[in-house]
Formats: structure tokens, C-alpha cells, sequence
């Protein structure tokens, strides 16, 4: 009997014992599971932070790109506005293509604010850079198109002083002076001159077909507009510098001037310093 | 008992009233106050309207001084200036020749936008 009851009693401690360490080790399974369960949600709620601070980052420079975009493509259209040597047609052309850019990017940026998950975002900002030829197309080809319009201008301007300058010249030959120097200088300005008209037509001849669909390959035209207008510029200068030479040269000499109101006789006044390097 | 009640009652003893105050010292001070405010609305309007008609004279004073016509020095605009080829003064030549040095300057920051878009670099998207 003793040994019976001692039985049951060592029985109900090894049980219970039991059951104490099965609990301990549910226990600390639960509490270790709770643990790594807290550390994965941790680790998630970074990398969800850290994606989150990517896509501000990113949203924040296509916003920077698209303004920059945005700001040179209206500056633009302004200036196409002052072109005065390219048709009123092939303006309008220009600045619809333009405007299209424009409305494109703003859509694109309403887009890329509104971008709920990464891979559309990604996707989006991908279009920024996939149609920055566009862009670039553009503002190389209207600053092409301003540089040539402007020295169109000069060569204008140089013509009336040519006239105006051989007019002068051919009075001083009148009245017997020396113009082996003038005849040279004038010569040479005429040259300059004849020669840039030419390279501006030239230049806008084939600047007028390219299309932005075209580029980058038609950028060997492109580079080759900017060194002929580059040229234009130089041999503008030259004419100038002729033209202030003649200027000075004939400041020596008296000469009659039959469409100067006041008296016939007049004098060139000394030229002031060229400014222009 | 009723008799003794009678004789204990008290006389309720006269309400003294508060000898009456005179208004004089108000109203004295009611009379200047208004004085000094029509004072100070005469005063008010007549600084106001002679004080802007004076200016005016002054203002007309000036104007009616005659002045000296300083001629605005002419510049030709870039671009927008046309050589008239029959003026051959030294005047227009001067002109003419101012005109082509500012569209020359004109022409180099052209140059350098034209080198600029070359050179364009657009924000790192990757």
C-alpha cells in the first residue's frame, strides 16, 4: 500500500514536473517566435522606410529635371518668336513640337506625384531620361536657329555700311587721294561678308529638315551648323574690323558727302574703340 | 401692555438726503471739452485742405519751371535697326556701326547658349 501511494505521489511530481517544463519550452518558443516576429516586422518597416526615402528622392530629382526641362523649353518659345529669318510656318511648326514636350512633361510630373509603388515610379523616371533627346534636339537646334538669325542680321547691317563705306571711298577717289589700303580693306569686307551670307543660308538649309525622331544621328549636322555659324561669326568680325579701319583711314581725308544735310565737305570723326573682341 | 408699546416706538429718524450737487463744475467741463474738439476739427480741416492746396502750388511751381531737354542717348536696338543706305553722314555710319557691335555681342552669347545646349547635362535619374 505504502509503496503504492509512493508510486502515485512520484507519479503526480514526475508529471507534474513535466508538464512545468513543457510550459517553460512553450514558453520560451512563444516568446522567441514573438521576438523574431517583431524583428522581421523591424527589419520590414526599415526597408519599407528606406524605399520610401528612394522614391521621395527620386520623385524629388524628375521634379528638378522636369522643371528644368519645363523652363528651358517655354525660354524657347519665346525666342522663336524673335527669329525673323525662318518662315512664319516652320515657326508655328517648331513651337507646336515644342509645346507638345511641354504638355508631356507636366502630364508626366502629375503622374509621377500621383505614383503609389516603385516599379511605376521607376517606370516613369525612365521616361525622363528615355526622351531627354528630345529636349536636347530642340535647344541645340533653336539656339542654332538664334545664333544664325542674328548673324543674318549683322550681314545686313554690314552690307548698309559697305555701301555706305565704298560711297565715301569713291568720293575720296574723286578728289584724288590714295586708296590702295581702302580698296583692300573694302575688298576684304566685301569678301567676309559674301562669304558668311553664304554659310548662314548653307547653315539654315540644313538645319530646317531635322527633326528631333532624328537624333542623335543627325547630330553631325547639328555640330556642323554650330562650327559654320562659329565661322560666321569670325569673318563678321573681320568685316567689322574692316569697316573701322576704312572708318579711320578716310578720317584724313575731306571729303564731299552730296547726301549729308549742312555743308558738303565733312570729316570722319575719330571711330570710338571696338568693343568687341 | 399696548400703551408701553406705543410709547417705546421709535420716531424713524428723518432720511437725510444728500445735499443736492451742483451740475456747474459738469457742464463746465462738458463746454470746454466740445470747444477743444470743434478746436481740434477746425484745426484738423484746415491743415487738411490748405495744407494739400499749398502743395499743389508748389507742385505746379515746379513742374512750370522750365526745364532743360535732356536728349536720350540713342542706341540702336540689336536686331531691330535698319542701315539707311542713303545716309552716309558720319552720324549714321556711327549708328550703323554701334548697331553691328552690340549685335556682335549679341551674336557671342549665342555662341555660347549654342555651346551650352551642346554641352546640356541632364539630372542623374538612375
Amino acid at each position: 500500500m505504502k509503496k503504492t501511494i509512493l508510486m502515485v505521489i512520484l507519479g503526480l511530481a514526475l508529471s507534474t514536473s513535466s508538464a512545468y517544463a513543457v510550459g517553460s519550452l512553450i514558453q520560451t518558443r512563444d516568446a522567441a517566435v514573438t521576438q523574431r516576429e517583431n524583428h522581421i516586422a523591424s527589419r520590414e518597416a526599415k526597408i519599407s522606410q528606406v524605399q520610401a526615402n528612394i522614391s521621395e528622392d527620386l520623385r524629388q530629382r524628375a521634379e528638378k529635371e522636369i522643371t528644368r526641362r519645363v523652363t528651358f523649353l517655354n525660354e524657347l518659345i519665346t525666342k522663336l518668336n524673335t527669329i525673323k529669318k525662318i518662315s512664319s510656318a516652320e515657326k508655328t511648326d517648331l513651337q507646336a513640337q515644342i509645346q507638345a514636350q511641354i504638355d508631356g512633361l507636366n502630364a508626366l510630373r502629375t503622374k509621377i506625384n500621383a505614383d503609389t509603388d516603385n516599379v511605376t515610379l521607376k517606370t516613369d523616371v525612365k521616361s525622363i531620361i528615355d526622351n531627354y533627346y528630345i529636349f536636347l534636339f530642340f535647344r541645340v537646334k533653336v539656339s542654332l536657329l538664334i545664333a544664325g538669325d542674328r548673324s543674318s542680321t549683322v550681314v545686313s547691317s554690314l552690307n548698309g555700311i559697305y555701301t555706305k563705306l565704298q560711297t565715301r571711298v569713291n568720293q575720296v577717289q574723286t578728289s584724288g587721294g590714295d586708296l590702295i589700303v581702302l580698296n583692300s580693306l573694302l575688298s576684304d569686307m566685301n569678301a567676309k561678308i559674301t562669304d558668311a551670307t553664304t554659310q548662314i543660308t548653307v547653315t539654315q538649309t540644313e538645319l530646317t529638315p531635322l527633326t528631333a525622331q532624328g537624333y542623335p544621328g543627325n547630330k553631325t549636322t547639328l555640330t556642323d551648323a554650330r562650327s559654320k555659324i562659329k565661322n560666321v561669326n569670325d569673318e563678321l568680325k573681320t568685316a567689322y574690323k574692316d569697316a573701322m579701319q576704312i572708318r579711320t583711314d578716310l578720317g584724313g581725308e575731306k571729303i564731299k558727302n552730296p547726301e549729308a544735310s549742312g555743308s558738303g565737305d565733312q570729316k570722319f570723326e575719330k571711330p570710338r574703340p571696338l568693343s568687341t573682341p | 401692555m399696548d400703551n408701553n408699546l406705543g410709547a417705546t416706538q421709535m420716531i424713524p429718524p428723518l432720511s437725510q438726503t444728500p445735499p443736492q450737487k451742483s451740475n456747474l463744475g459738469r457742464n463746465l467741463i462738458v463746454a470746454v471739452s466740445a470747444i477743444l474738439i470743434v478746436i481740434v476739427l477746425i484745426g484738423t480741416g484746415y491743415i487738411l485742405f490748405f495744407g494739400n492746396a499749398k502743395k499743389t502750388t508748389y507742385t505746379a511751381q515746379v513742374y512750370n519751371q522750365p526745364t532743360t531737354a535732356v536728349m536720350p542717348t540713342v542706341i540702336p536696338t540689336p536686331s531691330t535697326y535698319q542701315v539707311n543706305v542713303k545716309d552716309t553722314s558720319d552720324n549714321a555710319i556711327n549708328k550703323d556701326t554701334q548697331a553691328v557691335d552690340q549685335n556682335l555681342n549679341s551674336l557671342d552669347t549665342d555662341l555660347n547658349n549654342v555651346d551650352q545646349s551642346f554641352n546640356d547635362q541632364q539630372t542623374n535619374l538612375q
